[in-house]
This record gives C-alpha cells, structure tokens and sequence, in this order.
C-alpha cells in the first residue's frame, strides 16, 4: 500500500469539484425546499451530490491503489490541438480551402514519422478535392471554400 | 399460427424497405465503411459514426439508419481481420480472435481463420437478427403497460449494470456516467424553460449538440491519443486467395458448435446494458476453453477460439438493438448514438416505435441481414483489399480525419460554435483516457440524462412528489431491487480487493 497522490487522486478530487459545483449551482439558483420541489433544479441537485461522491470514491481508492497514468508524448497532442485551433480561426475569415490546408500541415507535424511538408500539402490538395466531391456533388451544399475576411 | 404469419408478414415488409435502391447502397457504404475501420487499429466503430453522422441530416431517417448501424457491425468483421493478421484488434471486441487468430496467421493458416471468421460471424449475426425479429413484438406487448416510474427504474438498471459490469471500476464509470448527465443538463428546462448551466451564454440555450460533443470524446481524442502513442506493429505477409481460405473437413467440424454455442451466448449479452460485444466474446471464449476436449490446444491456434468469439460478438452486435428499439434504451455508446440519430430525426425510440415507423423498425432489422450478406461477400472473395488496406500509413490518415471531423461539422451546422465544442471535448476526452475514465459511459449518461430526468419528474408529478412511488409499484420495485443487488455486489467484490491488497 503505498500513499502516493496518484493520477486518480487527482480525477477523484475534480470530479468531487465538479460535482460540488453542479449542486450548488442547482440548489443557488433555484433553491429547492428539501426534495419536494420538483422543479428545475431537483435532478441537478441529486446528480451533483452523487457525482461528488463518486469523486471522493474514486479518490480514496486511488490513495490506497495508486493507479498507472497512460503516458502520452504532450508535444504531438498540443501540434494535433493547434491545428484545429487554427482551423476554427482560418475558417470563418478565409474559408474552406485555406482552413483545411493549414490544419494538414500543422497537424502532420504531429506524426511520429513526418511525411514532409510537400507530402502533407499534397494531401490537403487532395482532401479539399474530396471535400468538394462530397458535399458540393454529392450532397449539393452551398459551401464558401474562399472568401476574404468573413466577407 | 397468427404470429407466425405475423412475423413473415414483417419480413416482407421489412425486405421492401430494405431492399430500395437508396437504402441497399446506404446499407453496402456502412458495412463496407465499417470493415474500413475495422482494419484500422486507432478509429473505432463509434469515431466512424461520428464522422458519418453529419452525413445522415440529408438521408432518410431509415437510410441513415441503415448506413450507421452497417458501420457498427461491420467494425466486428473488419476488427477479426486485423487481430487475425497484426495481433492487433482492430476494435476492442474482437481482441480474443487475436489469441487464436495469429497463432494460426504464424503457422501458415490465416487464410482459414479469415474464412471461419466470415462464416461464424455471419452465422452469429444470423441468429442474433432472428431472435430479435421474435421478441421484440413480445417486449413491445409488455413495455406499453410501462409507466414513467418503470422506465426510469430501468433506466437506473441499465446505468447501475453499465458501470457495474463492464470491467474498468464501478465508481470511475458512475462517475462518467453523472458527468454526461451533467452536461446534458445544459440548456433551457424541458418543463419550464428555465435557462439551466447556460451561464448567460446564449449559444448554450439549445444545450450542447451530440454530433460534437461524440466527435470531440471519440473523434478528435481518440486521433490525439493513437499519434501521441503510437507503437509499432508487424504484419504476418501471406498470399491470400480463396483457395487457400478452404478450411479443412476437420476445421470445419470443429467449428460447429462452438459458432452456435457463442452465437446463443452473444445473443444473451447483447440485449443485456452495459455487456455487450466485447464482454460477450471474451465469454464465449472462456465458455468454449472449460468445454474442450483438449483445452490447452486453445491460445495455441485453434479454430474453435476463433468460431465463438466471433459468432458471438456478431450475435451481440445485432440483439443490442432489442432494448434500444423496443424500450428506447440503449445498453451502450453506439446505441446511444442510435437513439440520438433516430432523435434528430424526429423519431421517438420506444414501443411505439413498431408501430408508428414500422418501416424504420422492419426495414432496419432486414437490411442487417442484407448487410451481413454483403459483408461475408466483402470478406471473403475480396479479402484481398482488406489485407492491403493495412498497409495505409497512419501518418497520413490521421490528417484526413481531422478535417472531415472539422469539415463535416462546419458545413452541417453552419457556425463555429460547433467547433469549440468539438476543442473542447476533445481536450476532456484526451484527459479521460489519460485518467483511466471510460468515454463510453460519459455518452451513455450524456444520452440517457435527459430521458432519466423526464421519467423521474413525470413520475413524481403523478405521485404527488412522493418518492415512495419507486418502490410501490411492483415491477419498479423489482427493477429498482437488482439494481441494488448490482451496486452491492460491486461494493463488496471492490471491497475484497481493495482489502486483500
């Protein structure tokens, strides 16, 4: 039995946060009169209490088993996340085309074996085609693949 | 006799429906999707509905059905491939063929266990579609007497046994199943249209959508984690044709059984919350291991370990639509999915489903069939393809789903919002994995919240606001009765262990 404060430790005290959080939010904005309400704010209530409990379980379980995190190389997650970040930003200012080849190249970037700059901008060539044949074609949307500014 | 002419009566019906042009193409694009993914180690069945369910807002609701529910059990088909010639399940259910499968790949014979895998799904799936053509018009006959106090006890139940059942730690999965109800709760009130978690944020009134929400948790989580953890695999190469698919007269013998024995075990898991495919395979296994004759041949490349796993998570892979069709509940994430395609459509699952869409119903159990034909076609002449498709780099696939995920979403729904929720949830969705919390459960609880809430209020409502109704009335009470037994029984099992450590 080792005391350590383990990955689960931590996921028991947010989810116990959490669930404060969501019981009093429920039971401040619409106050309830013990459980005979049954408005709005009853089930909120109810399922914030639990899942507060179900945080402190799930933490002390963890303080007594101390569990294994999955260990993930952050740099690759952090360049996939960007992308889309970038993506959301590109799309509305500059639309389709420009949105999907900024998220190809960023995100390949992310890969453990890089394709390479003119691999990836092959690609996105190649799924803004995709795209048109799917949604424009096929599927006959209006769909702004260029436009300057959100104009 | 009047049933029986009933049910074929529903046949026929059903094939007319299944069998239009637009529905058999949707049907062939998901199963045929559906082996895609399969084959692919790192996208799951539920990433694939994700990135087709924008796709359904043009379909008929019963072709977009079709198309999704194809995806679903073809993954099963697609995922024996890849566990049989990798060792790498392609999806998480048919990681037991992968004990038997590559052992028999390593000694020359992977060509066999493709076909024995072929043949014993399509015979599960089989099976399973037949007994939910006869017992779904039973349990409709019964779920109409359900009131709001049943449902939401047997909702409790599913929940309860969802997270009680399905491996990973009981508190982990209530915690993830509250979480998903949680967010289900933001939005305007169902009854009186109060503003509820929206914080003053007038995009979050419509309360969050589930296309983006499931994109984020499986979607765009599910691409993060496989890049930012990937290991190597190596491929067994073989020549595979149809010839030397051919299983000897002894194989095929020796497969019998154990295909009908897993396919009756899948289909008794399937219909059970929280249970499912996965569980069910890893059953019929063990089933299979206490009854041979010569039980240390297992593990060692014996056909039998592969005929009952895959009979039965095929077998399950259909019956899991008993409940979801007949009650409106749904035993795990993809079914919750298909409630929500079915929601957005403007279709109300339950027991009046039979009757007021019978062609959705019908035709939706007719084109499994139809389905699970085109697939055993897929997988046996043209298994070729499939053997190729393993060699698709990663590298650049996984681009490719990023932006139908993000392209998709944008050009269905028209505004960014959308997208931050897919960030957003992919950015949660990536930190339960990390934490060992199951995704599944958060959808299932995300799905159900609402519907549990609804029962729970209109029940208390009719009583008057006293609780007791739960228990008064009998079936709630017993409903309610095993739930308590599973969550017992879960405590003191987690009790044991926690205490012999």
């Amino acid at each position: 039995m080792r005391w350590i404060a383990g990955i689960d430790v931590l996921t028991g005290l947010v989810i116990a946060g959490f669930g404060i959080g969501v019981s009093t939010y429920a039971y401040a904005k619409f106050p309830t009169s013990g459980f005979d309400d049954l408005g709005p704010g009853l089930f909120p209530l109810l399922v914030g209490i639990l899942l507060t409990c179900s945080g402190i379980v799930i933490g002390v379980q963890g303080a007594l088993k101390n569990a294994e995190a999955l260990h993930l190389t952050w740099s690759r997650a952090f360049i996939i996340l960007f992308g889309i970040l970038s993506f959301i930003g590109v799309v509305s200012w500059f639309g389709l085309v420009p949105a999907i080849g900024i998220l190809v190249v960023i995100s390949s970037l992310a890969s453990a074996e890089y394709i390479g700059f003119v691999k990836s901008c092959a690609l996105a060539v190649f799924l803004c085609l995709f795209v048109y044949l799917i949604f424009s074609l096929g599927l006959g949307q209006h769909v702004e693949y260029f436009t300057w500014l959100g104009a | 006799m009047d049933f029986l002419s009933e049910t074929f009566a529903n046949i026929g019906f059903g094939l007319s429906v299944a069998l239009q042009p637009a529905n058999l193409w949707y049907c062939f694009v998901g199963v045929f999707l559906g082996t895609f993914v399969g084959v692919l180690p790192g996208i799951g069945a539920l990433t694939a509905i994700s990135l087709l369910f924008p796709l359904t807002f043009y379909m008929d609701p019963t072709a977009g059905l079709i198309m999704l529910a194809g995806v679903w059990y073809g993954t099963a088909y697609g995922g024996s491939i890849a566990a049989i010639l990798i060792n790498v399940p392609g999806t998480p259910s048919s990681a037991v063929t992968a004990i038997d499968g590559y052992p028999l790949a390593k000694k020359g014979r992977a060509g066999v266990a493709l076909f024995i895998t072929a043949t014993s799904s399509f015979i599960g799936g089989s099976i399973g579609i037949l007994l939910m053509m006869l017992f779904s018009p039973i349990i409709v006959d019964y779920a109409l007497k359900f009131g709001s106090a049943e449902y939401f006890a047997l909702m409790v139940l599913g929940l309860v046994a969802a997270s009680t059942i399905s491996g990973s730690s009981a508190a982990k999965n209530m915690a993830m199943i509250l979480f998903g109800m949680a967010v289900g709760f933001v939005g305007l009130d169902i009854d009186t249209g109060d503003e509820r978690f929206t914080f003053g944020i007038f995009a979050l009134q419509d309360g969050i959508g589930l296309i983006p929400v499931v994109m984020g948790v499986f979607g765009l989580a599910e691409v993060i984690i496989s890049v930012s953890n990937a290991g190597a695999t190596k491929r067994e190469d073989q020549a595979i044709n149809l010839k030397s698919m051919w299983p000897k007269r002894d194989e095929f013998v020796r497969s019998l059984f154990p295909t009908l024995r897993g396919a009756g075990i899948g289909s008794f898991f399937g219909t059970l919350p929280g249970t499912g495919p996965t569980i069910a395979s890893f059953m019929a296994y063990g089933v299979e291991k206490r009854f041979a004759k010569e039980p240390e041949r297992l593990g060692h490349g014996a056909i039998e370990g592969i005929a009952a796993p895959e009979a039965a998570n095929n077998a399950a892979d259909q019956t899991a639509f008993i409940p979801t069709m007949t009650l409106g509940i749904p035993g795990s994430a993809t079914m919750a999915l298909m409630i929500g395609a079915m929601i957005l459509h403007g279709i109300t699952p339950g027991p009046s489903l039979m009757a007021s869409h019978a062609d959705v119903f019908w035709g939706l159990i007719m084109s499994f069939w139809i389905g699970n034909v085109l697939l055993l076609v897929l997988n046996v002449p043209l298994i070729g393809i499939w053997v190729r498709l393993l060699q698709v780099p990663y590298n650049m696939l996984f681009p490719a789903i990023l932006v139908l995920l993000c392209v998709g979403l944008y050009i269905v729904d028209g505004s960014i919002v959308a997208l931050w929720v897919v960030f957003a949830f992919g950015v949660i969705g990536v930190f339960m994995r990390v934490a060992g919390l199951p995704a599944a459960s958060f959808l299932l609880g995300f799905v159900l919240g609402p519907m549990m809430e609804e029962n729970f209020r209109r029940a208390l409502t009719i009583s008057g606001g006293d609780y007791l109704t739960f228990v008064e009335r009998p079936l709630s009470a017993v409903i309610l009765g095993i739930a308590f037994c599973l969550i017992l029984f879960s405590g003191f099992s987690g009790l044991r262990h926690v205490v012999k450590l």
